[in-house]
């Protein structure tokens, strides 16, 4: 087996024990959640039968005794309980743990859940069950098409089904795993309560299955009923219940069910629906109705499971392939640039159409080479449902996590960096932040404290956001903690937000007790450095009694940019263009001010000049770009705009974080060298100073 | 008059079902019209298809005889629906059982 198979195989494994994980915290809250029973059996029973495929025994077998467990919860349509959700969880790290590094996996552990699944199962001491065969359908999506085929299943098992040790139900389920089934039971037969005969079965299904398997599968269910059972299995052509991929009408099922012509005729011209008027004015048998009613439910089910399965359709591509590609669309765009600019001075205007449309083109390529790397921050945020659940357990707190815009979108690199930070200020939010439920009663608060992740678009911004209603940050006790420790004057007079900044100072805990999840005074500084270096921002704002919010900017990808480019004396610029407002030409002020008022808004001001130093004599006239980001605006006056400019984000290191307001470096078309502007930075600095 | 109890067993499957039709028969013989039987489902964790037609047969009987039957610790057509494997919401006639007649709709 390939090493390109296996790795297919880790990563669906790995996404489907990621909806294991969702369904069972979903589970976990509403014991009677039906589907999300179902959901994460189904994502077991993926996993085993995979893994089986792909060799990975150790973990059909142990999925095996999970899906067990669960089966029973399922088919007896017991509510789950917390020993379920509870072991089901553990054998889901478990699962992960054998794939991952199976040499390091816990054989204490797998032998204490596995007894533990055995009692849940209710098989505990029962000779192990021999593990099934694996029958692989074909995936719905690209139904309807003549893989496909619909069959009518009629069983009406022997009155001594039962007594022969049969279990119809089974038998049912068995054809479930064959494709999609609709199924109904019919128990119109069962007799009077005094005439029943316990042993006897008098129940009828009637089965309408879609599927890629031969009907010689279909038939092999039944291998043990031959004979005995009545097993009718008909095969219904795809065109009577579909019109090209739509459903057909009822009328059109009825009509092949050799009703007089002109009974159905007579429904259709009636203002009623015609299952009633066939039944009730037209005398046709109620069964036959609901025989139509039926294919035609199964039908919509199937189309709907198919065009589900369509919209899932996905390609898998190894990551550092998309960085390949990147790094390549990177290079085609400086060229690109040095094309336009070796253009510029040429009177040939075939070659200025071509050059214009290779600047197109480059430009295509890159905004969707860019998509392909932005991956929904869902991805992120839902690993936090475990976490928060995990936490609220071994703090004895009441935690309800909320997650918003989780459809944002944002760089996979960025996403992989954020991690870590925002792990640490959830936990910090549920240690730290939140109280436990007595201190929040007496201060007029619900029992449970509730943490949210938000995620939302700014231009070339992504802002993140982790909040808890607990009871702030206590200011006091911040200041006294940073003047003991000699981070603060004793006599300084600094704002809150000035206070609320001390705690990314490195080693800064104001933690009375150092616990498992937090307060060993290493961490807030690591995020803040962690967001610096990805050209971000981290904020805290806090109410005391209130709750704290801490909020991560960060740039929406770290690659390839729109630029606004400028100049100022001899040094280019590239402003992300996303940032840029507006911009105008004005006299140049000889005080220049630290506002200045665009229509009844007062804007802080500052000159490129005065930023980065600047020897040569200044012109008279400069140009004023007004950015923006977030709730933060500034104006910078520059000597020259030179207009957009696509741009290759070149990283700068180490150097950018002792250079204030600068984020990157660009190749320019002629070789030469732009810094890129961090004008969130710049922004904040002039709003917090200015 | 209080209300009759029947408690299933924890495995309610086909060797426990004649003992259950048998507990069922002889509570619908102390009980009058009017009055009400509560199958006790809670504490099921194993059964099958035939505890699903004796459940069937006894709220037929009981609604015969003007008796209410209430299955608890269930939702009695999901329970129902998932001992014989069959789709709730679907046009099977398990969920007519329990969920009284039908009218046959259907988009023209």
């Amino acid at each position: 087996m390939t090493d390109k198979l296996i790795e297919t195989f880790l990563d669906e494994a790995h996404e489907l024990l990621d909806g294991l994980e969702e369904h069972l915290l979903n589970l976990e809250k509403n014991p009677t959640d039906v589907e999300a029973m179902n959901a994460a059996f189904r994502a077991l029973h993926s996993i085993k039968g995979s893994a089986s495929m792909f060799g990975f025994d150790s973990v059909g077998s142990f999925a095996h005794d999970v899906e067990a467990a669960l089966d029973h919860f399922r088919s007896s349509s017991l509510p789950s309980t917390p020993e379920l959700a509870d072991a089901v969880l553990r054998s889901r790290d478990h699962i992960r743990a054998l794939l991952d590094a199976p040499e390091s996996a816990s054989a204490e552990e797998q032998e204490d859940l596995v007894a533990i699944l055995a009692a849940l199962a209710g098989t505990s001491g029962r000779p192990e069950a021999e593990h099934p065969v694996i029958t692989v359908p074909k995936s719905l999506e690209t139904f309807p098409s003549p893989d496909f085929r619909t069959y009518r299943i009629k069983y009406q098992p022997s009155a001594d089904a039962y007594r022969r040790g049969v279990k119809p139900e089974s038998l049912i389920r068995e054809l479930r795993d064959l494709g999609e089934a609709s199924v109904r039971c019919d128990c119109a037969s069962v007799p009077a309560l005094a005439e029943l005969d316990p042993e006897a079965c008098y129940l009828t299904w009637d089965v309408l299955l879609t599927t890629s398997m031969p009907a010689g599968t279909v038939k092999d269910v039944f291998i043990f009923e031959e004979g005995t059972s009545s097993v009718a299995i008909e095969e219904i052509r795809q065109d009577e219940i579909l019109e090209g991929d739509e459903v057909r009408r009822l009328g059109d099922i009825l009509s092949r069910r050799q009703l007089p012509g002109a009974s159905i005729e007579a429904a259709l011209s009636r203002q009623r629906q015609i299952g009633e008027i066939l039944v009730n004015d037209l005398g046709t048998p109620p069964a036959v109705v609901d025989d139509a009613l039926f294919e035609q439910q199964h039908a919509r089910t199937v189309v709907q499971a198919a065009r589900d399965e369509a919209e899932r359709k996905t390609i898998r591509i190894r990551s550092d392939k998309l960085d390949g590609l990147l790094n390549l669309v990177g290079e085609l765009v400086t060229v690109q640039a040095q094309l336009s600019q070796t253009v510029k001075d040429s009177n040939d205007r075939h070659l200025h159409g071509i050059s214009d449309y290779v600047k197109r083109l480059a430009g295509e390529l890159r905004t969707t080479s860019m998509e392909l790397r932005l991956i929904p921050v869902d991805s992120l945020f839902a690993k936090f449902k475990r976490l928060v659940r995990d936490l609220s357990k071994n703090l004895g707190k009441e935690i309800e996590l909320k997650l918003e815009g989780g459809d944002t979108e944002i760089d996979k690199s960025v996403i992989e960096v954020l991690n870590d930070p925002l792990v640490h200020l959830v936990r910090n939010a549920a240690d730290h932040g939140l109280e436990v439920a007595a201190d929040r009663e007496r201060a007029g608060k619900p029992r449970g404290g509730t943490i949210t992740l938000r995620a939302q678009h700014a231009g070339a911004f992504v802002r993140i956001s982790v909040s808890d209603d607990g009871h702030g940050l206590n200011r006091d006790k911040i200041l006294k903690k940073a003047i003991d420790r000699g981070l603060v004057a004793v006599d300084a007079r600094p704002s809150d937000a000035e206070i609320d900044m001390l705690i990314f100072k490195p080693g800064f805990s104001t933690a009375d007790v150092v616990s498992s999840v937090s307060g060993r005074g290493v961490g807030l500084d690591v995020v803040k450095t962690a967001i610096d270096q990805l050209g971000g921002a981290i904020t805290v704002k806090s109410q005391l009694g209130k709750g704290t919010e801490f909020s991560l900017d960060i740039p929406l990808t770290l690659a390839i940019i729109d630029g606004f480019l400028v100049r100022s004396g001899n040094r280019m610029f590239v402003i992300p263009l996303s940032s840029v407002d507006s911009c105008f030409e004005r006299l140049r002020q000889a005080d220049p001010e630290r506002l200045i008022q665009r229509g009844k808004e007062f804007i802080p001001y500052v000159s490129s000049r005065d930023l980065f130093g600047e020897d040569e004599a200044p012109p008279e006239r400069e140009e004023v770009v007004i950015v923006s980001v977030f709730d933060s605006r500034l104006a910078i006056g520059f000597d020259q705009v030179l207009g957009g400019y696509q741009t290759v984000i070149k990283p700068i290191g180490e150097i950018a974080r002792y250079a204030v307001g600068v984020s990157g470096a660009a190749v320019l078309a002629d070789g030469g060298v732009a810094l890129i502007l961090d004008v969130a930075a710049l922004a904040r600095t002039y709003k917090e100073h200015g | 008059m209080p209300d009759t109890i029947i408690n299933l067993p924890q495995h309610a499957s086909i060797s426990a079902v004649a003992a259950i039709r048998a507990e069922c028969l002889a509570a619908l013989k102390r009980i009058a019209s009017g009055s009400s039987i509560t199958v006790d489902a809670s504490q099921v964790q194993q059964a099958d298809s035939s505890l699903a037609q004796l459940i069937i047969a006894l709220r037929a009987e009981a609604s015969s005889r003007g008796i209410q039957t209430i299955i608890k610790g269930k939702d009695e057509s999901a329970f129902l629906h998932a001992l014989t494997s069959s789709d709730a919401g679907s046009c099977g006639t398990v969920a007519k059982s329990t969920a009284g007649p039908r009218t046959h709709g259907g988009a023209a």
